[in-house]
């Protein structure tokens, strides 16, 4: 069941809303006991076996967590459970997610000839693993506080969040279930909630879902494609992946705001970004913020301590040197890019897809520490022309993530290169189509902007409307019950969301 | 908490109105899906009283009346409704409300594709749109009405389903560039004694069924999941004895196989001794939708076969009403 599943929105909601609303009249635990046994059914709706492993993993970490809360006095021993968690959650996620890949691998090398096959991957298993992992790093770190199983149960399984994020930190989400507060549905986050929502659905199910036949002809025989379908198709993919993604982060936060929960955003306006560093910050904003808090960061501060150590400076004028640079930049941010590259999948492509992006953001960091601000260069590189550059960087990096293996992106690259000769034009529906969207995502404003929700230090979006403001009026209401049935009409059972398969 | 609840009421309208609509006559007829236009030709038959009846999943579609005609002399008729119609109705609905309006036949033969061969659906055993628009359409009692509204999953996914057609359908009528080709399954059917095949060209490939059988990789390959094939020796041999009355003769066939099929020797296997037909691997060109229903040739091919195996168990019956005639003097 995901959240365009009619069954979803029809059935499983209207259940959850009502039966939070009754049962949080008999307090806190009633009302957080029933979202999470809710969220259970949600996961055991699309797999009972693997509910098994989700809860599993729970009791795990529960108890490691215990085990760190105990030893709290004797840091050696602290450290030692939360190395064993770590490990213990990471083991899981290869298992599903790189085994068979290593064996055939291993098989292929030793001479042999056997071909493994990886066993379904638990859906959201990365980001409950992802999610545990933090809770346990913060509870050691004396961010997060032990929580008790039924608690930590909703933590981690609250369904808004459980399958594709936005990933949470404990204490952006466990607070407000703690704080006294009643334990009913408010108005206004319902109004609000509802129409966030319907906005992500009708992303999802009528853009996302609808644009996908054109990607993914294009992908499954991208050598016959010339030049202009091979861009036409590598565009179309970056707006299915746009409205896809956008669309679920919208549906995720709208879901959790109905329950008068605050999610951090997950997603703001990424094409709108000026360079890639920039775009980080704004597409799949939790786990960029989670690989710069649990991965980056540690790597830096080893490397800045080890600097120290050896006598070296860290200063930020350090880093303005080559050796530096290298030490400081350049070497944390190709390795942080590669794990995450690695966390996308097993193939080579997306080992290149992350080395790629830390090529990309390494670059961007010595064009503002090595490029005077007062260059011709840097002048020439007004807005438009940045949003452009870095649209195209990012359509790079997007032909190694759609593609099934390096072959096929290749050939992908060779045909928007003129290798495989101009071709014929592409459809004028489909063009029409692209403008439209690319209009809608360079022009408009988005979600959170319309819905007054945007975080008070993101800097304002440009955009040519931005007078489109949500208030719970007659004329929104018409609009985003239109919007709704018209998606509810379109929905379907078996779509699923791109970054689930992750 | 009234913006929340206007809303909810606006959506569960449209829902009912959609339920509504696809009630009327005029929901079969606003399109051109053909899997929906075809229904209904056998509760349709009054007085017909056709010697030959043929019943079954979708496949037996693809029996052409006038061939088996030719070759028995018997009067046929193929009331057979697509899977996704017994399995909202139930299986004896169909033959009943036949029956009901029609002599026995002297032969009932119910043909299933080797992949579910199921002759006794009950009830409301899977959810198919297709299906209730069937039970809203022709049944219209008490008990199809609680049994659907009973299940809010169904009215849900109906519901959707529903509305998808008529959203569509307003965009092939009103969108420059959708319009479809105008085209008659029930005028089909009605013309050639409710032989009907799908409009589609004959398959080269197996590849739509092998998708919709759930197959994983063991260490040959595709393989198919056994527990994906379904078959109830108890329910093939309850439709026997239940319709095995007033000189009717039950007929059980399998409908043929592709020869790219996966999994076919674990289909063999799992449907032997529940047939009265060879199991038999025809060409895929013999296919034309989904691997199953029939194309031109394969309807030429199945219903000369079907046609000569009633002849002979025609035969084989009246020789068996009249020993004196044929024993040796």
């Amino acid at each position: 069941m995901t959240f365009s599943d009619p069954i979803f929105f029809l059935v499983f909601l209207p259940v959850a809303v009502v039966g939070f609303q009754l049962l949080g009249r008999f307090g806190r635990r009633s009302a957080i006991g029933f979202l999470a046994f809710v969220s259970i059914l949600f996961y055991a709706k699309w797999s009972i076996p693997y509910t098994g492993l989700l809860l599993g993993s729970i009791l795990g970490n529960y108890l490691i967590s215990i085990a760190i809360d105990r030893s709290s006095k004797r840091p050696s021993l602290q450290s030692f459970w939360l190395i064993a968690g770590i490990a213990a959650n990471l083991g899981l996620l290869a298992r599903y997610k790189y085994m068979a890949t290593l064996l055939t691998f291993f098989s292929q090398v030793t001479g042999g000839h056997r071909e493994w096959f990886n066993a379904i991957l638990p859906l959201g298993i990365s980001f409950f693993t992802f999610t545990q992992i933090a809770y346990l790093v913060d509870l050691k770190q004396g961010i997060a506080k032990r929580e008790g199983l039924l608690n930590y149960t909703l933590f981690v399984t609250f369904f808004p969040h459980l399958i594709a994020g936005p990933i949470i930190h404990h204490k952006e989400m466990m607070p407000q279930f703690s704080q006294e507060r009643r334990y009913q549905l408010n108005r206004d986050d319902m109004a609000l909630g509802i129409t966030w929502f319907t906005m992500g659905m009708f992303k999802k199910v009528m853009i996302a879902d609808r644009i996908s036949p054109f990607a993914d002809a294009f992908f499954a025989h991208p050598q016959s494609a010339g030049t202009f379908n091979a861009w036409a198709g590598v565009i179309t993919y970056s707006m299915q992946l746009y409205f896809d993604f956008s669309g679920y982060s919208d549906m995720a936060v709208g879901l959790a705001r109905m329950f008068s929960i605050h999610f951090p955003l997950n997603f703001n306006s990424p094409y709108k970004s000026t360079n890639i560093i920039d775009f980080w910050n704004r597409w799949h904003m939790t786990l960029t913020r989670y690989i710069m808090d649990y991965v980056y960061s540690p790597i830096q501060f080893a490397i800045s301590r080890r600097r120290i150590d050896q006598g070296k400076k860290v200063s930020r004028k350090a880093s303005a040197t080559a050796e530096g640079f290298t030490q400081m930049i350049a070497l944390p941010t190709l390795f942080t890019l590669f794990l995450a590259g690695v966390w996308h999948g097993a193939g080579l492509q997306f080992l290149l897809y992350g080395l790629l992006h830390g090529a990309y953001i390494t670059t961007n960091h010595a064009w503002r520490i090595f490029v005077p601000a007062e260059s011709r260069l840097k002048k020439l590189m007004t807005v438009p022309v940045s949003i452009g550059i870095t649209y195209v960087c990012v359509l790079v990096g997007e032909v190694l993530f759609r593609s099934p293996g390096l072959p096929a992106a290749s050939s992908v690259f060779a045909g928007m290169l003129g290798r495989h000769g101009a071709g014929t034009m592409t459809e004028g529906s489909q063009i029409i189509l692209l403008i439209l969207l690319l209009s809608i995502v360079w022009l408009m404003p988005n979600t959170q902007e319309i819905l007054g929700q945007t975080r008070k230090d993101d800097e304002p979006n440009w955009s040519i409307v931005k007078a489109l403001q949500w208030s719970p009026t007659l004329g929104w209401l018409a609009a985003t019950s239109v919007a709704f049935i018209i998606s509810m009409f379109y929905s379907s059972s078996n779509a699923t969301f791109l970054y689930f398969q992750f | 908490m009234s913006y929340a609840c206007v809303f909810l009421g606006l959506q569960l309208a449209a829902l009912f109105l959609v339920i509504f609509l696809a009630s009327t006559p005029w929901f079969l007829t606003h399109d051109d899906y053909p899997w929906l236009q075809q229904q209904g030709y056998g509760i349709r038959l009054m007085h017909q009283d056709c010697d030959v009846v043929i019943i079954g999943d979708s496949t037996p579609l693809g029996l052409n009346p006038d061939i088996i005609r030719q070759i028995t002399g018997l009067k046929t008729c193929n009331i057979t409704e697509s899977v996704m119609v017994p399995t909202v109705v139930g299986s004896n609905y169909l033959i009943d409300e036949y029956l009901k309006h029609n002599k026995r036949p002297r032969f009932l033969l119910g043909m299933y594709s080797a992949w579910r061969f199921e002759p006794n659906f009950h009830p409301f055993a899977d959810f198919h749109g297709e299906g209730v628009v069937y039970g809203l359409q022709y049944i219209r009692s008490r008990e199809f009405y609680i049994g659907f509204f009973r299940r809010p999953i169904w009215v849900a996914k109906f519901g959707v389903w529903a509305g998808h057609l008529l959203i569509g359908d307003l965009i092939d009528k009103y969108v420059p560039g959708f319009k479809r080709p105008v085209y008659s399954a029930r005028a089909e059917r009605e013309k050639y004694n409710g032989w009907w095949l799908s409009p589609e060209p004959g398959e080269t490939t197996c590849k739509q069924m092998a998708q919709l059988v759930s197959p994983h990789y063991g260490h040959h390959g595709l393989e198919v999941d056994p527990g994906m094939v379904q078959r109830s020796p108890g329910d093939v041999a309850a439709f026997r004895n239940r319709y095995s009355v007033g000189g009717t003769t039950v007929i059980v066939d399998v409908t043929p196989t592709p020869d790219c099929a996966i999994g076919k020797d674990i289909l063999r296997e799992h449907t032997e001794g529940l047939h009265d037909n060879a199991f038999e691997i025809i060409p895929v060109s013999y296919f034309n939708d989904w691997d199953v229903h029939f194309s031109q040739q394969g309807s030429r091919y199945i219903s000369t076969e079907v046609g000569n195996q009633i002849l002979a168990l025609e035969k084989q019956q009246d020789a068996e009403r009249s020993p004196a005639a044929g024993a040796p003097r």
